[in-house]
């Protein structure tokens, strides 16, 4: 099914012309999936990036931090295929670690720029392409149920599992439980996917003791 | 294919590097993606991984910092280390490997030399090993 509905992707972004697609997919074993699932977590990080880069390039001797992110956003832009705009994050880069503040203060604006266009008609072909949405189910069964899946989560988390976690977590992210515990379920599942499995064990832990209290107040067993 | 027992935790504090990694390698080998140095080191702490891919430039710990806490360790420093990195100069090359990494692999990410460099030092090492 994955495969069916992104296969056309090369087909799609053929019009934006910094982008070679099908090289880059060439490059990773030919799987067009798995360059949709890359090119939206490149696309969906540019914006912080951006805002990174930003914030960096305005402090005073932080050029450091700023390099470093020009650096991240080079390797994602050659990764996706678009290697014309990676090329103009390595001469910010390299400028970067020659401490040449100049040459960044006066090309990272046109840079930027271009990042940014590139972002709105890859974005654009990514929304169209009807990325899903998640449904919003009512929850049923036993709450101790939640709690199992809750605690085979932590186990997965504890083992520095993330994506192990990731996937036990993800059968609970349809359902709609309460503002705060979908809350909490979000940023968990937010700090899975960005492999992060120490931060998401937290959320995990404040959503079991939710559940945990939820069960004794229904007057049944909890956790042992 | 079946699942190899060999465990390779990756350290990149690029998701989508992570995801692409864990695409490559996870039907062969247990992969473990973390996204920074210091979660790293934690991870080290409970879990013995057979190789280690490791990114230079990261912010806060460096793949370069991390490398030399991991080699300083007696109980870590058998563990061999394949640099991933979007530097594309001879000289960084170089200093990886007078750093003592074992290999090094430069993005943008290949499936096929990423998967015959990883089989190749896990071979390595087994075989030091016996």
């Amino acid at each position: 099914m994955e495969e069916k509905n992104s296969s056309k992707i090369s087909f799609l972004l053929k019009d934006i012309t910094d982008l070679n697609a099908e090289f880059a997919i060439t490059g990773i074993g030919g799987s067009e999936a798995m360059y949709k699932r890359v090119l939206d977590m490149v696309i969906g990080m540019l914006p912080t990036n951006i805002a990174e880069m930003d914030k960096f390039l305005k402090e005073e001797d932080n050029l450091g931090d700023f390099t470093i992110r020009v650096h991240g956003v080079k390797s994602s832009l050659r990764q996706v295929g678009c290697y014309r705009l990676g090329d103009l994050a390595d001469a910010l880069e390299k400028a970067g670690k020659a401490n040449d503040r100049q040459y960044c203060d006066m090309n990272y604006g046109a840079f930027r720029e271009e990042v940014l266009r590139f972002y709105e008609q890859v974005n654009s072909v990514l929304r169209n392409m009807g990325n899903k949405a998640g449904s919003c189910e009512t929850p049923s069964g036993d709450i101790n149920d939640y709690i199992d899946v809750l605690t085979r989560v932590k186990e997965a988390a504890m083992g520095y599992d993330s994506i192990l976690a990731m996937k036990r977590l993800s059968p609970v992210l349809k359902f709609h439980f309460s503002v705060d515990i979908d809350e909490l379920l979000k940023k968990a599942a937010t700090e899975f996917e960005a492999y992060r499995p120490r931060k998401g064990l937290v959320h995990i832990t404040e959503l079991l003791n939710k559940y945990q209290k939820l069960s004794q107040l229904q007057g049944k067993d909890g956790l042992k | 294919m079946s699942i190899d027992s060999k465990k390779i935790l990756v350290v990149d504090d690029d998701s989508a590097n992570l995801t692409l990694i864990d695409g490559i390698l996870s039907s062969l080998y247990k992969v473990y993606p973390i996204d920074s140095g210091e979660d790293a080191l934690e991870f080290l702490e409970i879990q013995r991984p057979d190789l280690i891919l490791l990114d230079v430039e990261m912010p806060g710990m460096s793949g370069t910092e991390l490398f030399r806490i991991i080699k300083s360790n007696p109980d870590l420093s058998h563990i061999p280390i394949i640099f991933l990195t979007g530097l594309s100069d001879v000289e960084s090359e170089a200093d990886a490997f007078r750093l003592g990494v074992s290999d090094y692999i430069r993005k943008p990410i290949n499936d096929v030399i990423m998967l015959a460099r990883v089989k190749m030092h896990l071979e390595f090492s087994a075989h030091r090993k016996s």
